[in-house]
């Protein structure tokens, strides 16, 4: 699916989400979104996904911005469908990279050595500012990532919240919104047994996205949550059992 | 203060709703209870900051209540209301260090007053217990000037501070510091409010990191400090802004906007050493940096020891290896009038993560100003020039390589490559056995020549990039392969 929605348009800030899936893997069935914001001419990029999507996503990406005015470029964790592409997004742009503390120094793996490029985010998160807005760096440890944040942006009111929220399906339509939640839970419950925590650090997340106003919430992976799905779905991921909770099923 | 937890007992049902009531006005967190008794309960389960209580109470009277709470939580203030005087009470209340003492009927005016005023007392704890906590993290200097910041307002504020703008009090300091970033006055490099720059929010979004600023004292005399903000944890609106007055060093002047400074105009190596010695006393990161084969390679670093003619720093292990392959190290901080050049590498551990350099001096260029990922390419190439749609026939070599630009080494200069001169590139590159062809119109940026060779840089005009890219990316992960491959050697 080469498409692109825009989730938010105020004539200043903008919120727009890309879907670029690795083609040649298109059998595992995993959808996935990339997000661009754009306020005035500042440009953010958040998980820019693999080596494989690059030239696709810039192509994308330059329809809205001049690439020289991405200023940052965030990874939510350290994984290769969020990270992958860093070392071409390092030679094709002037922008910052900004992770968890955690993964800094395994970027070079991915071939990206110029750490004085780096923001380096402490566990309890950061705030930053765009040219008149901020966007807020949210605790997401161990959902899944052991270093891993959601992002939250003041304007538009959007939670993007990498891993969380993610959904195992293909991606068939044009703008993959939730629809009916309790319908969506089955594709959601899965991923999120094995590949988060436990109930308790989801508490703790929903706890401190509580504290912010939330219009959507726009995963990683699969659809986005408007207004009431959101709602639903913290409520959801409040009350998940999941990771260490069931560690008898899993040993 | 809205959350403040706030604890009222009193035995007559009517008054204590009345002055619940009331209570909620001011904050959102009230319990009451009829007796001493339950307010005790209540009290061991909240751990209230304000209680507000009648003296005779049935079950447990108001002063034992007090009492028993002052010895659970001395910092709880309470506050008495009472129609009696008696004396002997009266005394009691003074010896459990009662905040307030209030008549009966109560006035909601009084009540509001004192609560007013417990709330700053309150705060100014907070503030004090805070600055106490946090100060001896920041500086050993009794010299720095330091202030509490709350909501970018200055809360406390220790002698050194008021001094220098001459201030007996912290109010006669608002009434004289309208703006605490408006004292911070223009100059290169420096900090201070200009354009979209906010001086206080770079800060606040940049903890721990040093700047340079220059501010004004009350006999108008300019002194230069390196600032630094300190987040609180757990407390999002607070922070410490301390200061520390390097005027005496002298490097006001070195700070230029222009690049190409005169490099002979710092020679004073003990100036650079202090400075130095200012940035590891205040625990700044520095970043270094060293170039292999085009490819830049940057870490943090903290410098551990200065020393008279050298210092020691720890890195990380890629870090280390690439000084050790290169045999010298650039050293970069905002902090820092220009780049530091370190020519001599002493010692590496590699348990220690630790690295001794000397030699070191300012230098002319920065590497924070080089914008492209350059890479040299493997000897497996091929070039072709081709000026006015003909062929340069002589062999050429890639130096290296950028998304914008190759610098190209001849052998002999052809005649008319001026500089501007648009010509046509056709460059085959070979990484792991893949080959990369690069078709670009480029124009001549600049020329250097050498003893026996010429050295051209050319701008790319218009190309499809994504070979490139994918060039760059691969060459780059081979040479981050050969560094780590280099390990045992």
């Amino acid at each position: 699916m080469n498409d692109y929605k825009i989730l938010y348009d105020n004539g200043t800030h903008k919120c727009i989400m890309f879907s670029f899936d690795d083609e040649t893997h298109e059998e595992s069935f995993l959808s996935v979104n990339q997000y661009l914001i754009v306020e005035n001419d500042v440009g953010f990029l958040i998980d820019p996904g693999s080596a494989s999507i690059f030239e696709e996503l810039y192509d994308a990406v330059s329809e809205h911005i001049k690439v020289e005015n991405i200023k940052y470029i965030f990874f939510s964790h350290q994984d290769p469908d969020v990270a992958g592409s860093i070392a071409q997004w390092s030679i094709s742009t002037k922008a910052k990279f900004v992770m968890s503390s955690l993964w800094v120094r395994f970027m070079s793996h991915y071939g990206f050595t110029q750490m004085d490029r780096v923001m380096s985010l402490p566990d309890k998160g950061a705030k930053l500012k765009l040219s008149a807005e901020y966007v807020h760096f949210i605790p997401a440890h161990f959902l899944h990532a052991p270093g891993n944040f959601s992002l939250y942006d003041t304007q538009s009111k959007i939670l993007f919240s990498g891993d969380i929220g993610a959904a195992i399906v293909a991606s068939p339509q044009a703008y993959k919104q939730v629809t009916n939640f309790e319908n969506h839970t089955k594709h959601l419950l899965g991923f999120h047994q094995r590949y988060m925590g436990s109930n308790k650090l989801c508490r703790a997340w929903v706890k401190r996205v509580h504290k912010f106003d939330i219009n959507k919430i726009a995963p990683q992976h699969g659809f986005v949550f408007e207004a009431k799905d959101a709602a639903l779905f913290l409520q959801w991921f409040n009350e998940l059992q999941c990771g260490s909770d069931l560690i008898e099923k899993l040993y | 203060m809205q959350n403040l937890k706030v604890l009222y007992v009193e035995d007559n049902p009517t008054l204590l709703y009345k002055a619940g009531e009331l209570l909620k006005k001011f904050f959102s967190h009230i319990d009451l209870a009829l007796d001493g008794e339950k307010g005790l309960e209540l009290f061991k389960k909240q751990h209230h900051s304000i209680v507000i209580t009648g003296i005779n109470m049935p079950k447990m009277d108001g002063l034992t209540m007090a009492q028993q709470m002052q010895t659970l939580a001395p910092q709880t203030k309470i506050i008495i209301v009472s129609a009696s005087t008696d004396k002997q009470m009266l005394v009691k209340s003074i010896e459990l260090g009662v905040f307030r003492f209030l008549e009966k009927p109560l006035n909601p005016k009084e009540l509001s007053h004192a609560l007013n005023e417990v709330v700053a007392e309150i705060k100014h704890e907070l503030h004090t217990k805070l600055f106490q906590t946090h100060l001896k993290h920041i500086f050993k200097h009794q010299s720095a000037l330091i202030i509490l910041l709350h909501d970018n307002k200055i809360v406390l504020a220790n002698e050194p501070f008021l001094n220098f703008f001459h201030c007996q009090s912290l109010s006669e300091c608002h009434e004289n510091i309208v703006s605490l970033e408006e004292q911070f006055l223009a100059h290169p490099q420096f900090l201070y409010n200009h354009e979209n720059i906010k001086a206080l929010d770079v800060l606040q979004e940049n903890p721990q990191k040093p700047y340079n600023v220059k501010m004004k004292n009350s006999d108008a005399q300019t002194l230069h400090f390196i600032v630094k903000y300190q987040s609180i944890p757990e407390q999002e609106h607070y922070g410490i802004l301390s200061f520390d007055d390097v005027t005496q060093m002298n490097f006001l002047t070195h700070f230029t906007n222009e690049h190409n400074i005169q490099e002979e105009a710092i020679t004073d190596s003990k100036l650079l050493f202090e400075y130095l010695d200012l940035l590891s006393r205040n625990h700044a990161d520095i970043q270094l940096y060293n170039f292999y084969k085009g490819l830049s390679i940057s870490n943090k670093a903290n410098i551990m020891q200065t020393n008279d003619d050298s210092i020691t720093i720890t890195t990380n292990y890629y870090q280390q290896k690439a000084m050790q392959i290169e045999g010298n190290v650039l050293i970069v901080s905002e902090a820092l009038p220009h780049s530091i050049k370190a020519n001599t590498i002493e010692h590496i551990s590699f348990e220690q993560q630790s690295v001794t350099l000397s030699s070191l001096h300012f230098v002319k260029t920065s590497p924070v100003t080089r914008k492209t990922i350059r890479v040299v390419p493997q000897k497996e190439q091929h070039v072709s020039l081709f000026i006015e749609d003909a062929v340069f026939s002589e062999k050429l070599l890639v130096e290296d390589i950028s998304l914008d630009a190759v610098k190209l080494k001849f052998n002999l200069l052809p005649p008319g490559l001026h500089t501007g001169k648009k010509v046509r590139l056709e460059i085959v590159l070979e990484q792991n056995k893949q080959a990369f062809t690069i078709n670009a119109d480029a124009e001549v940026l600049r020329k250097q020549e050498f003893e026996e060779s010429f050295s051209v840089v050319f701008m790319f005009q218009s190309f499809k990039k994504s070979d490139l890219v994918t060039y760059i990316t691969k060459r780059q992960m081979a040479l981050i392969r050969e560094i780590k491959g280099l390990r045992n050697e």
